[in-house]
């Protein structure tokens, strides 16, 4: 009988992360939530429920708290086969301090935690996962007057390309996801209602996006909850 | 005709290249100017080279 | 951190108005050492790494901000991004640098939203990649060519309706 497989989520608190949770549970997977707001209760609810699931503290944007996540991490896990950063944040400003906030939680925050958790991973399936937006694509970019979180999807995006180039060749396969425009908390502490789709749709084309095996795992291509490729 | 021309940078080199070229055909070119390192800049805008 | 309000003051010594701005992202000597040949594996200093991948971004923003109202009176109305392949998130094989190519990319960006933005306003732009080729046409060159737009029959195809990289030998690079 196959092992259980082992994910770690960040941004798990609620909305697309934590229905990525609940997705990833319901098909038998060991979950290692990354909790940012430990007020928001969801995710202990949760846990109640679920004996696979384990929840760690992390603030993706800060260094020393992502490797007390990993060393927790290794407590509860000899390997992880998936990691899956859902962690982000929009600022609808463009000063230079909210700027700098989303380049540091949207962009240079999953870099530090992959790079924390790659020794975990090297036993594991090795599956990396991003979640990013259409709002960092160049090509199809159509936002005006409003540069922040695009520029943080933008570098996000070459940032795992560049992942891409070193890590592939080690057997790591990576998935770039762009999960729709989804009712959630992004901007506000009460959740949108104006979307077409809620996080449980998206995180169902996640999770077969970000556990199926391709055909071709030599290409970085960003793909959406409608399973369409997204050009960069 | 003759441009008037503001670069963001010279801390870079095409940008160094490109200035000098376009200064040599007789635009007027300026340049933002750092000085000192991030929290510490100072700005000044350097005319750099007019024919 | 850069200073919108300083750039504007230094901008205005120019004079009334200007035509080109041409931006680029700043190469780091400095700190940008500890980040230099090191891939995901080599432990970057992400705090770092943040510094100057955000300072390099708010540099571009900032300057941009305060240099619009001051090209809206220029004759030509131009932004001109200067960048090399590597700036192509599709095509890179970067593995090393993150700040600088993650800049790239976000300057990238930066340019699509500025399209976006003016270029109903008849703002122009030009994203030239330097290969390192001694061959084709060179930025100076590239950036002041006019794309063929025909004003009557805007619909017809024109790099000056859409915003596309390119380099000497007139290559499009895709973003």
């Amino acid at each position: 009988m196959e092992s259980q497989h082992t994910v770690f989520i960040t941004g798990a608190d609620r909305g697309i992360g934590f229905a990525i949770c609940q997705e990833f549970l319901q098909h038998g997977w060991h979950v290692i939530a990354g909790q940012y707001m430990s007020a928001w209760t969801e995710l202990t609810h949760l846990q109640q429920q679920n004996a696979n699931l384990d929840i760690v503290p992390i603030d993706v944007s800060d260094a020393n708290s992502v490797q007390a996540a990993v060393k927790q991490t290794v407590e509860l896990t000899g390997r992880l086969d998936m990691l899956i950063h859902v962690a982000g944040i929009i600022i609808r400003e463009d000063t230079p301090e909210a700027v700098r906030t989303m380049l540091q939680v949207n962009a240079v925050g999953p870099m530090c935690v992959t790079r924390c958790f790659l020794p975990l991973m090297e036993g594991g399936r090795k599956r990396l996962c991003f979640v990013s937006s259409e709002a960092g694509s160049i090509s199809l970019a159509h936002r005006k007057n409003e540069y922040g979180y695009g520029v943080s999807k933008a570098a996000l995006n070459m940032s795992v390309r560049m992942m891409f180039n070193t890590l592939r060749r080690e057997g790591f396969t990576f998935r770039l996801y762009h999960p729709g425009w989804v009712n959630s908390y992004m901007e506000t502490t009460q959740k949108s209602t104006i979307a077409p789709y809620e996080p449980e749709d998206t995180a169902r084309t996640a999770y077969r996006a970000f556990t199926e095996d391709r055909r071709c795992e030599d290409v970085l291509v960003m793909t959406d909850i409608n399973e369409q490729t997204w050009s960069f | 005709m003759a441009y008037k021309i503001l670069l963001n940078t010279l801390d870079n080199r095409q940008a160094r290249k490109v200035s000098r070229e376009l200064a040599t055909e007789g635009h007027e070119v300026y340049a933002l100017i750092r000085a000192g390192r991030p929290g510490k800049i100072q700005m000044q805008c350097s005319l750099l080279l007019q024919m | 951190m850069t200073d919108q309000e300083q750039i504007k003051t230094a901008i205005a010594q120019m004079g009334d108005g200007f035509d080109i701005l041409i931006l680029s992202i700043p190469e780091w000597g400095g700190e940008a050492d500890a980040l230099r040949g090191k891939t995901i594996w080599d432990g970057i200093d992400e705090s770092v790494l943040l510094d100057i991948l955000s300072y390099n971004v708010n540099n571009v923003l900032q300057t941009v901000r305060a240099a619009i109202p001051f090209l809206r009176k220029g004759a030509l109305k131009r932004i001109v991004l200067l960048t090399d392949p590597t700036a192509s998130i599709r095509e890179t094989d970067e593995e090393t640098d993150y700040a600088y190519h993650m800049s790239q990319a976000a300057a990238g960006m930066i340019m699509k939203i500025l399209f976006n933005t003016y270029r109903p306003e008849g703002f122009t732009f030009r994203c030239y990649a330097d290969d390192g080729r001694r061959a084709g046409i060179s930025a100076c060159e590239y950036l002041l060519t006019e794309q063929s737009y025909i004003e009557t029959d805007d619909y017809i195809h024109s790099d000056e309706n859409r915003l596309v990289m390119r380099d000497g030998l007139l290559r499009e690079i895709s973003w």
